[in-house]
């Protein structure tokens, strides 16, 4: 009788352990998938900005006016996160070598003192964020290449595109 | 055999059954949890290359939804927009018309306004569209001709999608002498020549067929079966078409209006489907247009304002407030639910985006503005 017993928790115990490991297996697998889809997200939210019709003057080319628009409307962070989602900040920046300044209503580009970064969306603080850089071009409206006949000329500048998205 | 080995035979057999009975329990409840696995990963791939079609603007073909049973809803009139397959759903934030099939072809379009160009992806199984011109005037051809337009080539590829016409009980294949119907390209041509009224569709159509009928005489409810369109009359920015014999009419302004009403076919959950796809496709067009005309009405100002000495004539000052003036009037005609299908709001719409365009190319014509590409 004790063999078939002995034999009988044997059974259970293969069959719980098999049953175990396919959960912890579908687990691992879920998690890693969720791994690879924040990667992605990131990916993919960075490709939608860069050629977002808010904020580009083609593929790939960010409009200053555009963005200084943007940091001009009040509740612009709300509708742009009914388009791109929440929990997400970018910036961009000009690498002009000059100190970084806030183009607004007041510093859209004037002269010697134009403004070179725009925030979109708040920071915000929460556990995890993912961050990711890549450079970019930004077309200025009013740029500074005077030609012959003194027009004033617009001109695409190399800037960084900075992406956080909060998880 | 004695009562002991009796009782070990029964016992034997009693937990057998339990654990039998608990094996195949667990390996259904765990098959079922890998469908369902499946199934959203299939939904996040197909999510995954709708974005990719509209960010590249190439088209594919995804044929995932051939694998597993699905019972796909899209749902683009909540925010964020979903789909929905079962108990699960998925966000989807790109605009579609998408119409449910095992194998669909994704394609980006556009809607080119001037100052913006909104951008969509069509996502379409294999379906033959037949069109009943009872009508053949120059405007029921430049509507056939605007619908084919945003349909994919698909010549050499799966799914199909195909065209013909359809006049009476024949139906009727233009491409290769009669035998077979065209592609997207070669039925553009196909359409000049069709210059005799047609009768009245009553071939026996499968599900793969969409019915477009083009006649004055829509609103009696006359054709029972896909959307009939009654031609724009000259001049007029908007249009009246009727679905499947209904005499409730839905406005189209713009192309894409009446490519959401041909594709879709049947009803789901949420009602007809082409109706379904009309207001997901202004919903998604409202939202966008809204965004869009106060960033570059606002931009408009900015630039406006820093205008340089150059334009001293103040020409581009000029152009730059009608240009602002025809986006700042976005907001008021696009307030009311359902605007799209009210013709006093829809003739509004079609009369400020024509001002905004024709404000933003004198701006691009005199060197003020670039070209939106």
């Amino acid at each position: 009788m004790l063999e078939y017993v002995l034999l009988m928790v044997f059974v259970v115990a293969v069959i719980f352990s098999i049953m175990i490991f396919l959960t912890w297996w579908q687990i691992t697998q879920l998690s890693v998938e969720k791994t690879n889809q924040q990667q992605e997200r990131v990916l993919s939210f960075i490709k939608s900005f860069i050629e977002s019709p808010y904020m580009t003057k083609e593929n790939s080319i960010f409009d200053d006016g555009k963005l200084t628009a943007l940091a001009m409307i009040p509740d612009s962070c709300e509708k742009l996160r009914g388009v791109y989602g929440d929990d997400w900040h970018a910036e961009i920046m000009l690498m002009d070598g000059k100190p970084l300044r806030e183009c607004g209503q007041m510093t859209y580009p004037d002269g010697s003192q134009s403004c070179n970064y725009w925030s979109i969306c708040p920071k915000q603080t929460a556990k995890g964020k993912i961050t990711q850089i890549v450079p970019v071009n930004v077309y200025r409206r009013i740029g500074y290449v005077l030609n012959v006949t003194n027009h004033v000329l617009p001109r695409t500048y190399l800037g960084t595109l900075n992406v956080t998205m909060y998880v | 055999m004695n009562v002991y080995q009796v009782f070990k035979i029964v016992l034997g057999l009693v937990m057998s059954f339990f654990i039998l009975f608990f094996l195949v329990n667990y390996a259904g409840i765990y098959s079922e949890i890998q469908e369902d696995t499946q199934r959203m990963m299939i939904i996040s791939n197909f999510r995954k290359a709708v974005q990719d079609v509209y960010l590249t603007g190439n088209s594919v073909t995804f044929d995932d939804f051939s694998r597993l049973d699905f019972n796909i809803v899209y749902n683009g009139l909540v925010d964020p927009p979903v789909i929905r397959s079962g108990t699960g759903q998925t966000i989807i934030r790109t605009p579609m018309v998408f119409v449910p099939g095992e194998e669909v072809m994704i394609q980006r379009e556009d809607l080119n306004f001037g100052w913006w160009k909104f951008g969509f992806v069509e996502a379409l199984p294999e379906m033959t569209v037949l069109f009943n011109p009872m009508d053949t005037g120059v405007e029921s051809r430049n509507i056939m001709k605007s619908i084919v337009g945003l349909f994919p080539d698909t010549t050499g590829r799966t799914p199909r999608i195909q065209f013909g016409f359809c006049d009476g009980n024949t139906i009727k294949k233009p491409c290769d002498s009669g035998n077979s119907f065209c592609e997207s390209y070669s039925f553009m041509s196909r359409i000049d020549s069709y210059t005799t009224p047609a009768s009245k569709c009553t071939a026996n159509l499968g599900t793969g067929y969409r019915l477009v009928t083009l006649h004055a005489s829509c609103p009696s409810g006359m054709v029972q079966k896909g959307v009939c369109i009654v031609p724009r009359l000259p001049g007029a920015g908007y249009g009246y078409a009727y679905l499947n014999g209904s005499t409730e009419f839905r406005l189209y302004k713009n192309p894409l209006d009446l490519f959401a009403l041909t594709v879709g076919d049947g009803s789901n959950i949420y009602g007809p489907v082409a109706d379904n796809l009309y207001h997901n496709v202004n919903n998604a067009f409202t939202k966008e247009l809204l965004l869009m005309s106060e960033i570059v009405s606002q931009r408009s100002k900015l630039v406006s304002s820093k205008l340089p000495i150059s334009d001293e004539k103040g020409e581009c000052g000029t152009y730059y407030s009608a240009l602002w003036a025809a986006l700042d009037m976005m907001p008021s005609i696009t307030s009311a639910d359902g605007y799209y299908n009210d013709p006093a709001k829809v003739s509004e719409l079609v009369t400020e985006l024509n001002n905004a365009y024709s404000a933003y190319q004198d701006l691009v014509n005199l060197g003020c503005e670039y070209s939106v590409i």
